[in-house]
């Protein structure tokens, strides 16, 4: 029997935050905050109405953590503004993906949410010319040790990180939305040919391949582990977007012409059942038919998904959520590397930790 | 209730049990640890808190415990976690306290943006607080304590918290950390000087906490408006004196001390603003911390002689 996860739950129906008890309270907002969704969560439950029920000293903290959410996306908008002078007014075409994208459409879910980093994409024909050109504006290569270059030039979608030199900011430049050698290699020329440009110009994904591209990051990529937001981003993009009857019909083929549908059943499931996302009944069956993996594999990721969705707090602290996490810390790996570089690159990971923890 | 009224059994039962729920100037922390020697050094620097009530939803959860020993020749190891996250690796468990009082400062820069939040040392007297900002070593926390030796009322000794709606600073009067050759010289300035247990070496050297004066902590709820903004530097061979700041300057000065002014904003802006309009502006070099409390003292005085001609609006 897994533990309830209270986060899940409060952002499935906020409502229920109103019947909860102190210790329940303070489990809830610890697990917020450790997501980051403190102010995303507050947003929610204003919306239905309940926020003044709460006691003073929780509104303070919601208060807090939107005043921080709105100073991190003033300096998201001005960073976008800058990328947007230094890329696109030299001819870089440039993507806004992920968190720059939410804000610089105005999108509902931007309303609290922080990101660590900017995050774009160039072409990759222009990678190289790009990375130059942003390091004579300002924005300098993260100190890396050699191995992480080289597994960053190699094997990864994106550049090694950049910082400005002034603004401390971090950016990441993509060059697809996957590794180039994992086992799923979208074609990136379907997204900027179907890129949406915006009033000032930056382009941005298209509804379909924004939501797949989170699906792509939580299920594919990413770790799922503390993916807690993720499922949260897909939920609201798929509210938003999916009041456009036409989002549903293109989405799974979207998916399909991609090769991506294996993440994209995951981000259905998963977001209908643990947050009560409305998906229609059809997009469920022609994505279940197109990308269900096979019955034991859809038995094993079940109760371990919805373990690594639990915060790393000591109420939820369990060997079987310990395990779930490394199966899937494994899987992120396992689809994005050919197994002999994989078995160096975690061995190699494995030494390099053991190592500092010693040092 | 206090957390100095319950005994050694009540206060170990609830550090190891359901967690002591304690409130240091606004915020409620529950704090849970199983370590003996913490208990008793932040049972003591703490003693005078209000103990609050089961019903009272805490802002931070802290558990201060034992961490693995990787090898069993290095010595015993703990660990701070604020609902789940950590700014620092682990320290060794005779540091806990020290540690911990750092993670507390952690916790309120990165988390209580409700208030604009300076690194400085905030004293009060005849309902004007001054705050006196300056770096580490820049000598805050004697003249903060060479004042409290005057009659002025501990608000902080590390943190500033400006609520920008209404220009008010509130107190957060938790131990002052003593360090180096400030331990002695603080053991001289105050009268019943309350130090804990010196902690050394910590990689800030020799540390030690001095526990807040009692009327402090009673008055913990009681903010005040700001009166002087006191720029301290401390050499050897300074000449002690006042130099007023010009407004700008003071307004440069003070943002250069906040950890908040780029996620605040606008709102930042107004309210150092405000706080700069309503208060005086000084540089404050000095030898003496003593000599420098009385000049400091001089600016009270001469604002009860000449009323409050700072007062905000």
């Amino acid at each position: 029997m897994l533990p309830n996860n209270l986060l899940l739950r409060a952002f499935a129906d906020p409502g229920l935050v109103n019947g909860l008890g102190v210790e329940s309270l303070e489990l809830l907002l610890a697990q917020a905050r450790m997501a980051g969704l403190t102010a995303r969560l507050s947003y929610r439950i204003e919306d239905t109405g309940i926020l003044a029920a709460l006691p003073a000293r929780v509104r303070t903290q919601f208060a807090a953590a939107r005043a921080a959410a709105e100073g991190r996306r003033r300096a998201l908008e001005w960073e976008v503004n800058r990328l947007h002078h230094v890329l696109t007014g030299s001819g870089y075409p440039m993507l806004l993906l992920k968190g720059a994208a939410y804000a610089a459409a105005g999108l509902p879910l931007a309303r609290g949410r922080t990101s660590a980093d900017v995050d774009i994409m160039v072409p990759r024909g222009q990678l190289d010319s790009a990375e130059k050109h942003l390091v004579s504006h300002g924005w300098e290569p993260v100190e890396l040790d050699a191995y992480d270059k080289r597994y960053y030039r190699g094997w990864s979608h994106e550049l090694p990180p950049l910082r400005h030199r002034e603004r401390g900011s971090e950016l990441d430049v993509h060059h697809t939305i996957l590794p180039p050698l994992s086992r799923l290699r979208p074609d990136p020329s379907a997204f900027w040919r179907s890129a949406i440009a915006l009033a000032d110009g930056s382009r941005v994904f298209c509804p379909t391949h924004m939501a797949l591209h989170v699906a792509v990051h939580l299920f594919q990529d990413g770790e799922i582990a503390g993916g807690l937001g993720g499922l949260v981003d897909f939920d609201e993009l798929c509210r938003h977007f999916g009041r456009d009857p036409g989002f549903w019909h293109e989405l799974v083929p979207a998916a399909v012409e991609l090769g991506l549908v294996r993440p994209l059943y995951y981000a259905l499931r998963y977001a209908s059942s643990l947050l009560g996302t409305t998906v229609p009944e059809p997009v469920t069956d022609e994505a279940a038919r197109a990308g269900k993996p096979p019955r034991p594999v859809r038995a094993a990721m079940d109760p371990m998904v919805r373990s690594a969705l639990l915060p790393d707090l000591p109420e939820y602290r369990t060997p079987w959520r310990r395990a779930a996490c490394l199966s899937l810390y494994i899987r992120s790996h396992w689809l994005r590397m050919p197994p002999l570089p994989l078995a160096r690159h975690l061995l190699r990971k494995a030494w390099v930790r053991g190592f500092a923890a010693t040092s | 209730m206090k957390i100095g009224d319950l005994t050694r059994d009540q206060l170990h039962q609830r550090f190891a049990g359901p967690g002591l729920r304690t409130r240091i100037g606004p915020f409620v922390f529950r704090v849970h640890t199983p370590i003996d020697r913490f208990v008793t050094d932040f049972s003591a620097a703490y003693a005078d808190f209000p103990v609050c009530d089961e019903n009272e939803i805490s802002d931070f959860r802290i558990r201060v415990t034992p961490a693995f020993r990787r090898w069993p020749w290095r010595e015993a190891q703990a660990e701070f976690r604020a609902d789940g996250e950590s700014p620092f690796r682990t320290f060794p468990r005779r540091l806990a306290m020290p540690f911990a009082e750092w993670g507390l400062n952690w916790c309120i820069c990165s988390h209580a943006h409700q208030f604009l939040i300076f690194h400085s040392a905030v004293v009060e007297k005849a309902g004007r607080a001054a705050i006196l900002a300056g770096p580490p070593g820049s000598g805050k926390s004697t003249l903060c304590a060479a004042l409290l030796a005057r009659g002025w009322r501990l608000l902080s000794d590390e943190l500033a918290l400006l609520d920008p709606a209404r220009g008010r600073l509130f107190p957060i009067p938790r131990p002052v950390a003593l360090k180096g050759t400030s331990i002695g010289l603080i053991e001289g300035l105050l009268p019943h000087p309350r130090i804990g247990r010196v902690f050394a070496p910590t990689h800030k050297g020799t540390l030690a906490h001095l526990r807040p004066p009692l009327e402090a902590v009673e008055c913990q709820a009681e903010p005040a408006l700001p009166g002087w903004v006191v720029f301290p530097t401390h050499a050897e061979n300074a000449d002690t004196r006042l130099v007023p700041l010009r407004k700008a300057a003071g307004f440069l000065r003070l943002e250069r001390n906040c950890f908040n002014y780029d996620a605040l904003g606008r709102t930042a802006f107004d309210a150092l603003s405000q706080l700069i309009e309503t208060a005086e502006c000084y540089d404050l070099p000095f030898a003496q911390a003593a000599a420098a409390a009385e000049m400091v003292d001089g600016l009270a005085e001469r604002q009860l002689v000449t009323g409050l001609p700072l007062d905000a609006a």
